[in-house]
């Protein structure tokens, strides 16, 4: 028989596999995002600065939770709390526009 | 007794006040035990403050932590935090068969240490790893966390593994010597998001403690707490009674000599 302490130590372990078996959820650029607007250095930049710039305070958010109408004034809105420059938001709106049209 | 329902009465006035006012969102501390694996960007500096109250054991038994907390951002996902510790205990104690009440006070200084290796959304699962260490007069502490944290649609989980080297001084006769206490504690919680600003989250603390290499205690914690949050400023709130204990029962199934009926937490910071 288990005892209390195994069972305790097995449900710990069996919810930390749970969650690392989920694949993440934020895109990945690859060519088919490439418009006239970005190039695919450009996104993969935005994305390595969304990831290490916009997470701090929340999550980070998925792309498709806003529309191309509604990001720009969000990230713009964010840039003074991240810290960052205004190129660096630039590079950031890029990315999170691409995960939609 | 009446004064207790009062207090509570009024933090739940001032939780539903905080709920219904709250204009906006940002979310950073679902958790108010449980550690999650987002660090502070470059420049981004916040003040955290907490209080812990803990109590009932066998006899009478009741302890306040409180920590204030500057942690600020290094950049390259560095981050560390310098704390300023207060504990105030009281607790029964027996001396020639006579019980009585003592009350110890102390003070200590710690720093930690916070590297985040992956994010919560953008890899399979987010990692990061905490290092602290503690000085006070009468103990000096080594900690060591692994956080593993992981959102789903609305739902966050978050574990941690925490492993803590305590050293105290004392006398064995007049012989001095250190005694040498490890933990080794886990960290499970779930929260949900019902808004932006508004998480409930239910969180469990297995705690076991080590005296000389063997285990002395050990006991489960679960309960229920809220996280709300307004722009750059929020407030955490978690009671978390014992609810098993696996070494040193007392009566019933908890073990009241070594670890307290409940623990309630509430946590304030800003981001500035
Ligand atoms: C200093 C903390 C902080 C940082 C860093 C931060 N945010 Fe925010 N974010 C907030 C807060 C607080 C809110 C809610 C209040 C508001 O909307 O102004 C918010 C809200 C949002 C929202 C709207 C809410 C939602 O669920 O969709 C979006 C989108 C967002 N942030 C994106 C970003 C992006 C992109 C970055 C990086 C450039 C970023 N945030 C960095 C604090 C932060």
């Amino acid at each position: 028989m288990f005892s209390k302490l195994q069972i305790t130590k097995l449900t710990v372990l069996s919810i930390i596999v749970l969650f690392i078996s989920c694949a993440p959820a934020l895109y990945i650029p690859g060519k088919d995002n490439v418009t006239l607007g970005s190039d695919l250095a450009e996104l993969q930049a935005g994305r390595k600065l969304y990831v290490n710039k916009c997470g701090s305070c929340h999550t980070l958010i998925l792309p498709e939770k806003h529309t191309a109408a509604q990001w720009p004034g969000m990230v713009t809105r964010m840039e003074a709390r991240s810290k960052i420059t205004p190129g660096e938001s630039k590079l950031i709106l890029k990315y999170l526009l691409k995960g939609k049209e | 007794m009446k004064q207790k329902t009062t207090i509570f009465r009024n933090l739940a006035i001032a939780g539903l006040f905080l709920l219904i006012s709250a204009p906006s969102m940002a979310q950073d501390r679902m958790f108010t035990y449980t550690y999650q694996s987002t660090v502070l960007n470059k420049g981004q500096r916040e003040l955290e403050v907490w209080n812990t109250l803990r109590t009932g054991r066998q006899d009478y038994y009741a302890r306040i932590d409180h920590r204030t907390e500057f942690e600020m951002g290094l950049g390259k996902n560095l981050q560390t935090a310098f704390y300023l510790n207060l504990t105030s205990k009281t607790q029964a104690v027996e001396l020639n068969a006579e019980k009585s009440l003592e009350t110890e006070n102390e003070i200590s200084f710690s720093n930690e240490w916070k590297y985040k290796l992956l994010d919560p959304v953008a890899h399979p699962v987010g990692l990061a790893l905490y290092g602290e260490y503690g000085i006070g007069s009468s103990e000096y502490e080594l900690e060591g966390k692994l956080i593993l944290d992981k959102k789903i649609k609305d739902f966050t989980l978050a574990a941690n593994a925490v492993y803590e080297l305590e050293l105290k001084p004392g006398y064995d006769g007049s012989e001095k010597e250190w005694e040498k206490e490890t933990k080794n504690d886990y960290y499970l919680a779930l929260g949900y998001s019902f808004s932006p600003k508004f998480h409930i989250a239910m969180e469990n603390a297995f705690k076991n403690v080590f005296e000389d290499g063997t285990l002395n205690h050990s006991a489960l914690y679960s309960g229920l707490g809220v996280a709300c949050v307004q722009d750059n400023f929020w407030i955490n709130f978690t009671v978390l009674p014992q609810v098993a204990s696996f070494k040193g029962e007392t009566n019933s199934s908890l073990n009241l000599n070594e670890f307290e009926k409940v623990q309630i937490r509430l946590l304030f910071s800003y981001v500035f």
